[in-house]
Parts: C-alpha cells; sequence; structure tokens
C-alpha cells in the first residue's frame, strides 16, 4: 500500500483531502490515524496562544529604556509638551469635538462650583470641609500624597474614586443644610443658575457615559453633577419664601 | 479587556503610570510572541524590550480601528521579525529548513521527545519556527505571512508542512493514538 507523504499528512490537518487522497486515508488506518495527529498538533499549536507565561521583560527595565528614549515625562515636562503630543487625535467617534467641548464646560462648572465654596471656606479661615481635620490646602496636599502608595492597582484606584464620590456628595449635603458661612446668603436666582448649569453639565456627562459608560472620570463628573445640584436644590429651598414650593428641578 | 482610551492619551503624555498600565496589561501576550518567534530566551527578553519601546513610541498613531491588543501585537511580530532579520535567523529561511529538513535523520528525532510544543519548537530552524507560529499559533495566513518574511505563499506553505511533520513526532506522545502508523510507512501516494 501506498501511503500519503508526512508533508502531504501535515498538510491535511488543516485541509480537505482530495478524491483520491480521501479514498486512501478511508482504506488505510495508518494514514488516518496520522492525519488525526496532524489535527491534534494544529489543536496544541492554537492552545499555546492562549498560554500565559511569566514576562520576559520586567518593568523597570520597560522603564529604564523608556525614560532613556525620552518617552517618560516628568511633571514639567509633560504639561509642556502635551498639546505637541496630541496632534495624532484618538478616534473621531468615540472624542467628538462638541462633547469634548461639552466635557470641558461641565469640568469648568463643577470646579467653579466645588472648588468656590471649597476656596471660600478656606480664605474665611475655615476647613475646606467642616469636619474635616486638615491643615489648610498644604495639609490636603500631604494627605492625597499618603494616600497614593496605597494605589497599586486599577481596582484600589476605582475603590479610591467611589470613596471619595460618596464623600463629596456628603460634603455637599452636609453644607447644603448647615453650613451659612459661603452658601446661605445668595439669593434664589443665584441657586437656580446653578442649578440650570448643573443641569446641562449632567445632561452631558450623561450623554457621555452612553459612549463610555466604564469611564471613571465622566462617572466621577456625573455623579458631582448630581450630588452638587441636590445640595443646590436644598440650600434654595432654604432661600424661598415662606409658603413657596419647588415646582421644578 | 479594553483598554480605555484615557490611559493611552495619558501613556502618549508620557505618563508613567499609564504607560506601566499598558505594559501590566500587555506584556503577557507581546512578550508570548516575541518569546515563541525568538526562541532563545536571553535574545527573546533584548527583543521584546525593543518590542515595548516601540510600541510606546507608536502610541500617538494608534486611532482605535482595532483592539489597542491586537494593534501591539502587530507591533510586536514586525518589530520581533525585524530584529531577527538583523541576527540573520530568517535570512537564509530556504536553506536553513531543507537542512533541518523533517525527513533527514527520523530515528534520531524520533528518540527526541520533546516535553511540550514549546519546547519542541525550540528544535525547529529559525525560519520554520516563524512561519508556524505566525500560522498556525497566530492564525496569519499564507499571504500574510509571504509578505512579511518576502517569500512566496508556496514557499510559506512548504515550510509549514515541513514543520508540522517534525513537532508531529518531536510530540508523538501528545498526538498519537494507539492506531497510530508505524514510522516506516513513508511511500506517497503517487
Amino acid at each position: 500500500m501506498l501511503h500519503l507523504s508526512p508533508e502531504r499528512l501535515a498538510a491535511l490537518a488543516d485541509d480537505e483531502p482530495s478524491a483520491v487522497e480521501a479514498a486512501h486515508l478511508a482504506a488505510c488506518p495508518a494514514c488516518a490515524a496520522e492525519r488525526r495527529a496532524g489535527h491534534r498538533l494544529l489543536l496544541l499549536a492554537r492552545a499555546e496562544r492562549a498560554t500565559v507565561r511569566e514576562p520576559l521583560t520586567s518593568w523597570t527595565g520597560v522603564l529604564a529604556a523608556a525614560r532613556a528614549d525620552g518617552l517618560v515625562a516628568g511633571p514639567d515636562e509633560r504639561d509642556a509638551r502635551t498639546p505637541a503630543r496630541h496632534v495624532a487625535p484618538l478616534p473621531a467617534a468615540r472624542f467628538r469635538r462638541p462633547l469634548r467641548a461639552a466635557l470641558r464646560r461641565a469640568a469648568a462648572v463643577l470646579l467653579l462650583v466645588g472648588g468656590g465654596a471649597m476656596v471660600g471656606r478656606v480664605s474665611a479661615g475655615e476647613t475646606p470641609v467642616p469636619g474635616l481635620a486638615v491643615g489648610g490646602l498644604g495639609g490636603a496636599r500631604a494627605d492625597t500624597d499618603s494616600l497614593a502608595p496605597a494605589i497599586a492597582t486599577s481596582e484600589d484606584a476605582m475603590l479610591v474614586l467611589q470613596r471619595a464620590e460618596r464623600d463629596y456628595r456628603a460634603a455637599a449635603a452636609f453644607l447644603a443644610v448647615r453650613d451659612t458661612a459661603g452658601f446661605g446668603a445668595e439669593r434664589p436666582e443665584v441657586y437656580q443658575a446653578r442649578l440650570a448649569a448643573l443641569d446641562e453639565v449632567a445632561a452631558v456627562t450623561r450623554a457621555a457615559l452612553y459612549e463610555a459608560p466604564h469611564d471613571p472620570i465622566i462617572n466621577q463628573y456625573y455623579l458631582a453633577s448630581l450630588g452638587a445640584r441636590e445640595a443646590t436644590l436644598r440650600q434654595l429651598g432654604t432661600q424661598l419664601p415662606a409658603g413657596t414650593l419647588l415646582s421644578r428641578f | 479587556m479594553a483598554t480605555d482610551h484615557l490611559t493611552i492619551r495619558r501613556a502618549i503624555d508620557g505618563d508613567e503610570q499609564a504607560l506601566r498600565a499598558l505594559w501590566t496589561q500587555y506584556a503577557p501576550g507581546v512578550d508570548a510572541i516575541v518569546r515563541r518567534l525568538v526562541g532563545d530566551p536571553d535574545q527573546a527578553a533584548d527583543v521584546a524590550q525593543e518590542v515595548w519601546i516601540q510600541i510606546f513610541r507608536a502610541l500617538p498613531s494608534y486611532r482605535g480601528d482595532a483592539q489597542f491588543g491586537t494593534w501591539a501585537h502587530r507591533i510586536a511580530v514586525n518589530r520581533t521579525l525585524n530584529a531577527l532579520r538583523k541576527l540573520r535567523r530568517v535570512r537564509l529561511v530556504e536553506t536553513e529548513i531543507e537542512e533541518d529538513s523533517a525527513l533527514v535523520q527520523p530515528e534520531c528525532e524520533d528518540r527526541l521527545l520533546a516535553g511540550t510544543i514549546d519546547d519542541a519548537m525550540q528544535h525547529l530552524a529559525p525560519g520554520a519556527r516563524t512561519v508556524f507560529v505566525l500560522h498556525d499559533v497566530e492564525g496569519y495566513t499564507h499571504e500574510e505571512i509571504a509578505a512579511e518574511l518576502g517569500i512566496t505563499a508556496g514557499g510559506s506553505k512548504s515550510q509549514l508542512f515541513k514543520a508540522r511533520a517534525k513537532l508531529r513526532r518531536l510530540l508523538a506522545h501528545l498526538v498519537d493514538t494507539p492506531a497510530g502508523r508505524s514510522s516506516t510507512h513513508a511511500a506517497p501516494v503517487s
């Protein structure tokens, strides 16, 4: 009996036999077994792709090479070269210009609302958040630095973000109900304008979440805007004339 | 797992944490393809580091048309093949595969069984290993391999089948069944 060549049998691992070859394979157990062995080899090869082994590289080595290549920026250097390195944009579908502009506006509004309140309290000689035992802005920075080593994974970072978001909302609610130093003296129109701005922020960030539902930054902005909106609503409720009820917002 | 675009943007800006996040997520896959193509662990480690620098350099050109892992994988293959050319491992592919033919010394090879397919691939000539890895492990077509290596699709097929035949013998204990034929049968069908 004439057998198929080893190379032809190897080819038949993922190839269809001709009519003559098929007839031979049907009649020759040895060649049929050889073809099955070829199939198994192919399965082993495909499984090899999913095999995970220890990386060849270490981050220390890669980082050193990246630094030598000028690919890792220090804080000042990163700020200085950011515009130049943004020449090649990311996919337009994911980061549409109007959306980016809206997000920038949203960030600006949040910074004005939240940051303004904090700065106002600090400039009045009080802590940024009542009950928060830090020694001014320098103390807050030191506190942030002390948190940094605890963030070793993405999960850690997400937990910190979630905790910060909870704290932010709690602090905003606290200020809305109990604090009168920085917020309480404003007219209802101020709160209404703020609510309108926060509604715009919430709408923009909600739309952004449809495109990037897992993005932690957008989630953070969205939740913070909801928290600030809730706090503003409470403040507005305390400033309306007696007997007046909120009918919208 | 998808890589968020914020991480990539920060990495483009040279943010060390973002660069490290990319390396942490994709090093197992990227380093694995380098290891398979290069073979020698020491040389593979050097090439893998070059690959990562090339990936970081190329970040501004990533436009999101493919998954980041796929894009990085393609860079890893291209860069590794370039490195192999420099090492003169691929340039004499045809000669090497003929010299290292599966049919040359079957008796010796039959006694040299490999524990895993990874071990067995180390016994292939560099050119044959490249074709086998690209086709059977990575899923490249013969046309893509031909373009990458500067050979013909037919040449790629020829090398692949010889590589498979050799690996089949080296891994006989893993792929054979009790009904497997004797190695003395080798006469081809006409």
